[in-house]
């Protein structure tokens, strides 16, 4: 496990993070964005329930940030 | 899966295969995780056509679990695809000496490529898995 960023920010000036990552390839990043967003703003499942499944999901699989 | 978001996983594979990275690495990649998380869907399912317009070759999808020690595998796709085990079977086993053999062989660009397309299709392999009949639950020796 790595305690630091493995690639540079694609953004001049800004640390590293998922989006300034992503950023590398922005087309992609663009994407992945837009289906987070849907996520979170369509479907069944309260956002109050799907912010602890997120939580509970990123315990489980060792995710600290 | 939800219209909305399907549409919106759709995008990110188009992307995906779209992007710089050698589509035959992605879809080797994509088969060798449906095989470790035992997708029988995806093998099933036609070649990516970005792929096979690329020249994907069968015979080394076929011999796909010999990647390994088969020539026919060249540096690249070999890094590539010891990424796409290492992040099935435990991402927290991924060193910094790995993605920097990644992206000496691909770019960062490809790194990113490579990565979000491996979270994208354990996406489906795993909503497959939880939510479709699995016609073999066994994948042989993919």
């Amino acid at each position: 496990m790595s305690t630091t960023p493995r690639l540079e920010s694609s953004a001049q000036g800004k640390s590293q993070n998922i989006r300034t990552v992503m950023g590398h390839s922005p087309k992609v990043r663009e994407a992945f964005d837009t289906m987070y967003a849907t996520l979170w703003s369509h479907g069944a499942a309260p956002v109050d329930v799907k912010e602890l499944i997120r939580l509970r999901n990123a315990r489980v699989t060792g995710c600290g940030l | 899966m939800h219209p909305g978001l399907a549409a919106d996983h759709n995008r990110i594979l188009e992307e995906l295969w779209k992007s710089s990275l050698d589509p035959r690495i992605l879809e080797l990649c994509r088969l060798r995780t449906a095989t470790l998380l035992r997708n029988r869907h995806a093998w099933d399912e036609p070649r990516s056509p970005a792929a096979v317009a690329a020249g994907l070759d069968e015979a080394m999808v076929q011999d796909l679990a010999l990647w390994v020690t088969d020539d026919r595998f060249d540096a690249a796709t070999k890094t590539c695809l010891k990424l796409a085990e290492q992040y099935v079977l435990d991402v927290h086993g991924i060193t910094d000496e790995q993605v920097t053999e990644v992206a000496a062989a691909i770019g960062s660009d490809g790194v990113v490529t490579l990565t979000t397309a491996l979270a994208t299709w354990e996406i489906s392999h795993r909503f497959d898995n939880a939510l479709l009949p699995q016609p073999d639950p066994t994948i042989g020796d993919h």
